[in-house]
C-alpha cells in the first residue's frame, strides 16, 4: 500500500471542508443548570427513528457537485450523494461521532481472502438491478474499475484500490484490452489480484471505483450528466450549476439493501445558494423540508449565536468528523527542531480556535490521533492542553539560535478564517521577533502549491481520515510517512518531513503483520518520536453543526462525509 | 456596477472652457462663493489630514490597526442570543470606534491606516490616467494623420473592454507577479498593482476629451504663431496645449478620484484587492460582508461605509462646483 | 445606410478579434496553472501533465488561441487523445473545472443577467427620466433643489454599501424580501412574475440608485440645454401648450444622449454586473466570472470577457443607428 494512495478521499473531504469561513462562539452548550455536565462533543441526531416513506428533501448547496461520476471522483460530497444512486461491493456506512463500517452493500460479505493474503473474492447479491432493469454483474463493476484507469480522461479517478492491485501498467478500457488484475469467472463472482496482502481491502472495494458501470452506456466525461442507477434513486434532471433532482428507480430492491433506508420520495438539489441565503435558510427554518451538504453546515461566522437558541439548537444535528487541522511547519525550511518548537508553544491555539468559530465548531487537540482510532497510545507533547501560548519558554529555546527573521504563511484564498488564522500567528511570531508574511493561495491549486516547490514556510492543512479515519496509520503514514521507496518524504507529507530512522521505521511498518490494536499501537509509537520534532502543530478535530429544516428526521452527521448523511435522512409531511 | 468603477460617468458632459491661470482664479473666487463647494473642501482636505496624521491620531488612542485581540472571553459576548452586543463594540475611551468582531482589532487604528491606503490608491491612479489621458490625448489631437488614428484605434481598445471584469482577472496577476520579491513584503504589492490597474484603465476617456479640445486650440492663431517661431512639437505641446487644457484635466481629475475610490472599494470588496492584514475601505468593507458579520452587527458596516460615502459625496460635489466654476456656460 | 452598417459591423468583428487576442494572451501568461488547478487537491507531478494534455495547454500558444477561434468558426474536438469529445459549434471551450461546456454555462448564466438588467434598467430609466424632467421643469425651484442633491448623494453611493444595507435592512431585519434564490429565472417561469419582481427587487434597486441618479442629471441637464433652444422658442411663441411643448418637443430632441447613455449602459451591464451578482448572490455572468477568475477556469473567463465585450461594442453600433433615426439633426453620411 503506497502513501499516495491513502489520500484521496481524504483530502478531498478537507477540500471541501476548507469551504466554509467560520469564526464564531467558544461558549459550548452550558450544561450547568440540569446539573449534568454532559459531553459538548456527544453526537447529536435530529428526530431519529423515523420510517415513513414520502416527501421531497430540499438539500441546498452553494456549488454544484464537482462530479457525479464514480468512475472520477474523490470529493467527499460525490460520494454522500452517490450512495442515493451507486452501489458499491462494501459500503463505509456512518454512524454518528464514530468512524464508518465497512459493511456488504452489492456483495454478500466483505470479501473472502486466499491464504496467502493476496486474493480476494466476493459474489454478488441475487435481484441486483440497473435503473433499465438490466442485471448488475460482475462485468458491470470490472468495467467501472477499468474506467479509473484512463487517468488522462478521469483526473480526479480514485487511484487507492487500483494501487494495490497487481496490474500497474493498464491503460484503461479505451486504448487497452483487459484488466487482469480482475477475473470475472462468472456473473455473480469477481475476483480480485493483489500485489501483496492488504488487511484493510474491504475498506478499498468500498471506493466509488466498484460502483458498476454498464459499459454500453458509458459516455465518457458526460457520464456525469446521467450516470446510471444502481441505488435507490435515480436523476431525473439535472441542469448543471442549478438543479439536480434525484427520483425513485423502481428498479431498485430493498431487500437487497439494508444499508439505505431510502424515505423521501425525491431529492432536489439546489445548487448555487450562496453560503450566507443557506445559512440564513436553515436557521429561520424558511425551508422545513431544507438540508444542506456544504462543510460546517454552511455556518457562517455570524451564526454562531443563533446556534444556542434553544429553537435552532432542536434542529441542529452534529458530530465530530474525522478531520484534524493542523499547522505545518516546511522543514525544509525551518530546518532546527528546536525553533519549531519555539514556533509551535508561542501559537496561541485558543485564538486559532476562536477564528474557527470557539468550541462548538471542533475540539483543541495536541495529537491527530484521536481517541476514535483502534491501538492508540498515549501521545506525549509539551503543547498547552489548554491551547495558551507559553512565550517564556519559546523564547527561551531560541536563545543563542539562528532565528529566521522573516516567515511566510500560504493560506486558500477562498477561506476568511485560514487567512485570520495567520493574523493570529503574524501576532504570535512577532513575540519572537519573527515577521509573517501572510500570502494567499488559489483556493483550487491549495494542496498541489503546498507539494510543489512554492510551499511556504507556514501552512495550514486538515487531514480527514475519510472511510479509514479509524486506522491511525491511515493518518500517520501519509502526513509524515516517507514515499513509496522510502527515500525521501511522501507526496501529501506536507512539512517534508524526513528522518532516516523514524522514516525507515515507518517504510518497514508498512508491510508488517499483526492485529489492527498491535498496529495502531506500533504507529502511534513512531508518531510521538515524530512530533517531538514538531514538524506540525495539530490545532483542532472538526466538529460539524449542521441546521436542518423543521420537516427533516434521521439527520446525522457523518464522521466520514462532514454533512448530513443522504442514505439515512426523511422528511414528515 | 461596471459604470462605477470603469467608465467615467456623465459628468463627462460637461463642457469646461479652458483657459489659464486667470481663469483659475476667477473659479477659486467663485468656489468660494459657494457653502456646498466650501464644505466639501473641507471635507475633502479633512480626510486628507486624517489619513497623513493617522500614525498620531491612532497613538493619541494607544491602539494600533493590526494588534489582534481574540481571547474568548472578550469574543464570547458576540455569540449570546438574545442580549445585546458587549458595550466594547461600540465606540468607548478605549477603543474609539469599537473592535471588529472575529479578531478584535482596533476598528478606529483600521479606519485610519485604511484611508491613507484608499486614498494613495486613489490619488496615484488618477494620476497615471491624468498623465496618460492627457499626453495622448494632446499628442492625438496635435499631430493628427496616422498618430491620430493609432491613438483613437487604441482609446476605441480601452473603452470597449469589459473594465471591472479585466481588472478583476489582472488584478490577482500583477500581484503574484510582483510578489516573491524584496517587495512583497507589507503592503506595497496589492498597492502598486491596484494603481497601475485602475491608472492604466482608465485614461482613454480623459484622452479623448482632451483631443477633442486640443483639436479646437490647434487652429488658434497663437499656436500657428509659435509654430512660425520655429518651436518644437513636443515642446509646444507642454508649453503651449497642455496649459490650455489645464481646466478640463482639473475637472476630469477631481472626478476621477472619487469613481478610483470607489473601484478599489469594488475590488477590494471582492477580494481581489488590497488584502487583510493591510487595511482599506474596500477591505474593510469585505470584512464585515465575511461571514455575514454585517446581520448580526451593522456598527461594523457602517464604520467604512460613512467614511467612503463622505469622502466620494464630497470629491464629487467639488467636482461639480469646480466644473460650474470654470463653465461660465453653465450657471445652475 | 447599407455601406455604413458594412462598416460599423466590420470594425465591430475587427475590435472583437484585437480583443480576444489580449485577452488570450493576458489570461494564457497568468499566475494561476491551469493545469494543476484541473487537476484538483490531490495532485502529483505526473497528474499534473495529464491534466495538461488532456486539455490542450502543452501545445504552443498559436496553436492554442487558433484552436479556440475554430471553436467560433464551428465545431472542433477537445479532450485527451483516445476520449475526444464534439463540441458543437459555437464552442467556448470547456470549463477547467467542471468539464462543462462554456456554452451551455454562458447560456445558463445569461438569463439571471438579462432578469437584472431589464428590472434595473427599466427602474432606474423611469425614475431617472421622471424625476430629470421634473427637476428640468421648475429649475431653480426647491424641487429642483431636493432633485439634484438627491442624486448628488445617490452618484456617491457604492454599490457594495447600497447592496449590503438593502440586504440589512429588507431581508435581514424586515424580512419584507426573503433571499435571492437562483430558481427563478424568468417572469414567466412557474413561480410567476410576483415572485420574478420579489426575488430581484432589491439588486434592482441597488443598481437603480446609483444609475438613476446619473440619469437624473443627465436629463436635467439636457432638457434645459433643449428648453433655451430656438426652436423650443419658436413653439412658444406660437402658443402652444407647455406640457406639449415638453412632451412633443422638447423630449424628444433632449431624448438623444439619453438613449445613447442608455444603450452604452445596457451594453456593459449585460457583461455581467458583477458586484451586484456577488452580493445578491445571482448566478448570471459576473458571478460566474469571478468564480472563474479566481480559479484560473481560462475558457470561462475568456469566453465571458468577449461576451461583455461584444455586448459592449454592439450597443455602440446600435446606438450609433438608433442616433441617425431617433434625432432629425443627424444624417448619415
Amino acid at each position: 500500500m503506497n502513501s499516495r494512495a491513502t489520500k484521496l478521499l481524504s483530502v478531498a473531504a478537507v477540500a471541501a471542508l476548507a469551504l466554509t469561513g467560520c469564526a464564531g462562539g467558544s461558549k459550548a452548550p452550558q450544561g450547568g443548570q440540569d446539573g449534568a455536565q454532559a459531553d459538548p462533543y456527544a453526537p447529536v441526531i435530529v428526530q431519529s427513528g423515523f420510517a415513513e416513506k414520502g416527501g421531497n428533501v430540499n438539500v441546498l448547496m452553494s456549488a454544484d457537485f464537482a462530479t457525479l461520476d464514480p468512475g472520477n471522483s474523490n470529493y467527499v460530497q460525490t460520494a454522500n450523494v452517490g450512495q442515493l444512486y451507486y452501489r458499491t461491493l462494501t459500503m463505509a456506512k456512518e454512524t454518528a461521532g464514530q468512524p464508518p463500517k465497512i459493511v456488504p452493500d452489492l456483495a454478500t460479505d466483505t470479501g473472502k481472502v486466499s491464504k496467502d493474503g493476496k486474493t480476494w473474492t466476493y459474489t454478488l447479491k441475487d435481484g441486483l438491478k440497473f435503473e433499465d432493469g438490466t442485471p448488475i454483474t460482475s462485468k458491470d463493476i470490472k468495467y467501472g474499475v477499468e474506467r479509473t484507469y484512463a487517468r488522462d480522461v478521469y483526473t480526479q479517478a480514485p487511484q487507492e484500490l487500483n494501487s494495490a492491485l497487481t496490474d500497474d501498467g493498464y491503460k484503461g478500457p479505451y486504448s487497452d484490452d483487459d484488466l487482469e488484475a480482475i477475473e470475472t469467472p462468472d456473473d455473480k463472482t469477481i475476483v480480485f489480484h493483489l500485489k501483496q496482502p492488504f488487511a484493510e481491502f474491504p475498506a478499498l472495494v468500498s471506493r466509488s471505483n466498484t460502483a458498476p458501470v454498464p459499459e454500453k452506456k458509458d459516455t465518457k466525461l458526460d457520464y456525469t450528466n446521467h450516470p446510471v442507477s444502481s441505488g435507490p434513486y435515480k436523476v431525473k434532471s439535472y441542469d448543471r450549476g442549478r438543479e439536480l433532482v434525484l427520483e425513485r428507480n423502481e428498479n431498485w430492491d430493498p431487500a437487497t439493501d439494508p444499508n439505505r433506508s431510502a424515505l423521501p420520495d425525491t431529492f432536489t438539489f439546489s445548487l448555487s445558494s450562496s453560503q450566507a441565503t443557506i445559512s440564513q435558510k436553515l436557521i429561520s427554518d424558511a425551508d422545513p423540508n431544507a438540508i444542506t451538504l456544504d462543510s460546517n453546515g454552511a455556518m457562517q461566522a455570524s451564526d454562531t449565536a443563533s446556534l444556542n437558541d434553544a429553537k435552532v439548537k432542536a434542529r441542529t444535528a452534529s458530530g465530530f468528523l474525522g478531520c484534524i487541522d493542523v499547522i505545518d511547519l516546511n522543514t525544509e525550511t525551518i530546518k532546527d527542531p528546536d525553533v519549531r518548537k519555539a514556533i509551535a508553544l508561542a501559537m496561541d491555539r485558543e485564538a486559532i480556535q476562536v477564528q474557527y468559530g470557539g468550541a462548538r465548531f471542533g475540539q483543541l487537540v495536541t495529537s491527530q490521533l484521536t481517541p476514535q482510532m483502534v491501538g492508540v497510545t498515549e501521545q506525549k507533547t509539551d503543547l498547552s492542553a489548554d491551547g495558551k501560548p507559553k512565550l517564556e519558554e519559546a523564547k527561551a529555546l531560541l536563545e543563542g539560535k539562528d532565528v529566521p527573521k522573516n516567515l511566510v504563511y500560504g493560506y486558500a484564498n477562498s477561506t476568511e478564517r485560514y487567512k485570520n488564522v495567520g493574523t493570529v500567528l503574524q501576532q504570535n511570531l512577532k513575540e519572537l521577533g519573527i515577521e509573517l508574511e501572510l500570502r494567499p493561495i488559489p483556493a483550487a491549486n491549495y494542496y498541489s502549491t503546498l507539494a510543489g516547490k512554492e510551499m511556504p514556510d507556514i501552512a495550514r492543512s486538515g487531514w480527514c481520515g475519510g472511510a479509514d479515519s479509524s486506522s491511525a496509520r491511515m493518518t500517520v503514514d501519509p502526513n509524515l510517512g516517507p514515499s513509496l521507496d522510502g527515500k525521501t518524504y511522501g507526496f501529501s507529507n506536507i512539512p517534508r518531513f524526513y528522518d532516516k530512522d523514524l522514516s525507515k521505521k515507518m517504510y518497514e511498518l508498512r508491510g508488517a503483520n499483526g492485529t489492527p490494536e498491535e498496529l495502531g499501537a506500533k504507529w502511534s509509537e513512531i508518531y510521538n518520536e515524530v512530533m517531538a520534532t514538531y514538524p506540525l502543530v495539530p490545532t483542532m478535530h472538526s466538529y460539524t453543526n449542521s441546521v436542518v429544516g423543521s420537516n427533516i428526521r434521521n439527520a446525522q452527521v457523518g464522521y466520514f462525509f462532514g454533512a448530513i448523511d443522504l442514505s439515512t435522512v426523511g422528511v414528515a409531511k | 456596477m461596471t459604470a462605477t468603477a470603469s467608465k467615467p460617468s456623465e459628468q463627462a458632459k460637461a463642457k469646461p472652457v479652458a483657459t489659464g491661470r486667470s481663469l483659475l482664479a476667477t473659479a477659486w473666487m467663485r468656489i468660494r462663493k459657494s457653502p456646498v463647494a466650501m464644505v466639501s473642501l473641507a471635507i475633502v482636505v479633512g480626510m486628507v489630514l486624517f489619513a497623513i496624521l493617522a500614525p498620531v491620531l491612532v497613538g493619541i488612542e494607544g491602539q494600533d490597526p493590526n494588534t489582534t485581540n481574540t481571547s474568548p472571553e472578550v469574543l464570547d459576548n458576540f455569540y449570546t442570543p438574545g442580549l445585546p452586543l458587549p458595550y466594547y463594540m461600540y465606540p468607548s475611551a478605549e477603543h474609539w470606534l469599537g473592535v471588529e468582531p472575529g479578531l478584535g482589532r482596533d476598528l478606529f487604528a483600521r479606519l485610519a491606516y485604511g484611508a491613507q491606503v484608499s486614498l494613495i490608491i486613489a490619488l496615484l491612479s488618477t494620476l497615471v490616467s491624468v498623465v496618460l489621458g492627457t499626453v495622448l490625448g494632446a499628442a492625438a489631437g496635435y499631430f493628427g494623420g496616422k498618430i491620430d488614428m493609432v491613438i483613437s484605434r487604441i482609446m476605441d481598445l480601452f473603452l470597449a473592454f469589459p473594465h471591472l471584469l479585466l481588472v478583476l482577472s489582472i488584478a490577482p496577476i500583477l500581484q503574484s507577479r510582483l510578489s516573491g520579491t524584496a517587495l512583497a513584503r507589507g503592503s506595497f504589492v496589492p498597492i502598486a498593482s491596484l494603481v497601475i490597474v485602475l491608472g492604466f484603465f482608465g485614461w482613454a476617456y480623459l484622452a479623448r476629451v482632451v483631443r477633442g479640445q486640443v483639436l479646437s486650440i490647434r487652429e488658434q492663431e497663437y499656436i500657428d504663431a509659435a509654430k512660425s517661431f520655429g518651436t518644437k512639437n513636443w515642446s509646444m505641446i507642454i508649453k503651449q496645449v497642455i496649459p490650455n487644457v489645464t481646466g478640463v484635466v482639473l475637472v476630469y481629475a477631481t472626478m476621477m478620484i472619487p469613481t478610483n475610490i470607489t473601484a478599489e472599494a469594488a475590488l477590494s470588496f471582492l477580494g481581489v484587492g488590497v488584502k487583510d492584514p493591510t487595511p482599506s475601505w474596500g477591505q474593510m468593507l469585505n470584512a464585515a460582508q465575511a461571514g455575514n458579520w454585517y446581520l448580526q452587527d451593522p456598527w461594523f458596516l457602517a464604520v467604512p461605509s460613512i467614511a467612503l460615502i463622505l469622502t466620494v459625496l464630497a470629491f464629487n460635489l467639488l467636482g461639480d462646483a469646480l466644473r460650474d466654476a470654470l463653465d461660465p456656460k453653465s450657471s445652475r | 445606410m447599407v455601406s455604413f452598417l458594412f462598416r460599423r459591423f466590420g470594425a465591430m468583428l475587427l475590435l472583437l478579434l484585437v480583443v480576444s487576442f489580449i485577452t488570450f494572451t493576458l489570461f494564457h501568461f497568468g499566475p494561476a496553472d491551469p493545469a494543476s488547478a484541473a487537476c484538483g487537491q490531490e495532485c502529483t507531478p505526473d497528474r499534473v501533465e495529464q491534466a495538461r494534455v488532456a486539455l490542450g495547454l502543452d501545445k504552443p500558444f498559436f496553436v492554442q488561441y487558433f484552436a479556440f477561434l475554430s471553436g467560433l468558426v464551428g465545431p472542433r474536438m477537445l479532450g485527451a487523445p483516445g476520449a475526444e469529445q464534439m463540441c458543437a459549434w459555437p464552442c467556448l471551450g470547456k470549463s477547467f473545472q467542471t468539464n462543462e461546456n462554456v456554452t451551455d454555462m454562458i447560456a445558463n448564466a445569461l438569463p439571471y443577467t438579462l432578469s437584472l438588467a431589464i428590472g434595473a434598467v427599466l427602474m432606474w430609466t423611469i425614475v431617472g427620466v421622471g424625476f430629470g424632467l421634473l427637476a428640468a421643469m421648475r429649475k431653480g425651484k426647491l424641487t429642483d433643489r431636493f432633485i439634484v442633491g438627491a442624486s448628488s448623494i445617490g452618484v456617491s453611493l457604492p454599490i457594495p454599501v447600497t447592496g449590503l444595507v438593502l440586504l440589512l435592512v429588507f431581508v435581514g431585519t424586515l424580512g419584507w424580501f426573503p433571499f435571492t434564490t437562483n430558481q427563478i429565472v424568468s417572469p414567466f417561469g412557474e413561480a410567476g412574475f410576483g415572485a420574478w419582481v420579489t426575488n430581484y427587487f432589491l439588486a434592482w434597486v441597488a443598481l437603480a440608485v446609483l444609475f438613476s441618479a446619473q440619469y437624473v442629471r443627465i436629463t436635467r441637464n439636457n432638457m434645459i440645454e433643449t428648453f433655451s433652444e430656438d426652436f423650443m422658442r419658436t413653439a412658444r411663441a406660437k402658443g402652444l401648450s407647455r406640457r406639449k411643448i415638453v412632451f412633443k418637443h422638447g423630449v424628444r430632441a433632449g431624448i438623444t444622449p439619453i438613449i445613447t447613455m442608455l444603450g452604452l449602459d445596457l451594453g456593459a451591464l449585460l457583461g455581467g454586473a458583477v458586484l451586484t451578482e456577488q452580493i445578491f448572490s445571482v448566478p448570471g455572468l459576473g458571478f460566474t466570472a469571478v468564480k472563474a477568475a479566481t480559479s484560473g477556469d481560462l475558457p470561462v473567463t475568456m469566453a465571458i470577457t468577449m461576451l461583455a465585450a461584444f455586448f459592449i461594442i454592439f450597443f455602440n453600433v446600435l446606438v450609433d443607428i438608433a442616433y441617425a433615426f431617433i434625432d432629425p439633426r443627424v444624417k448619415v453620411n
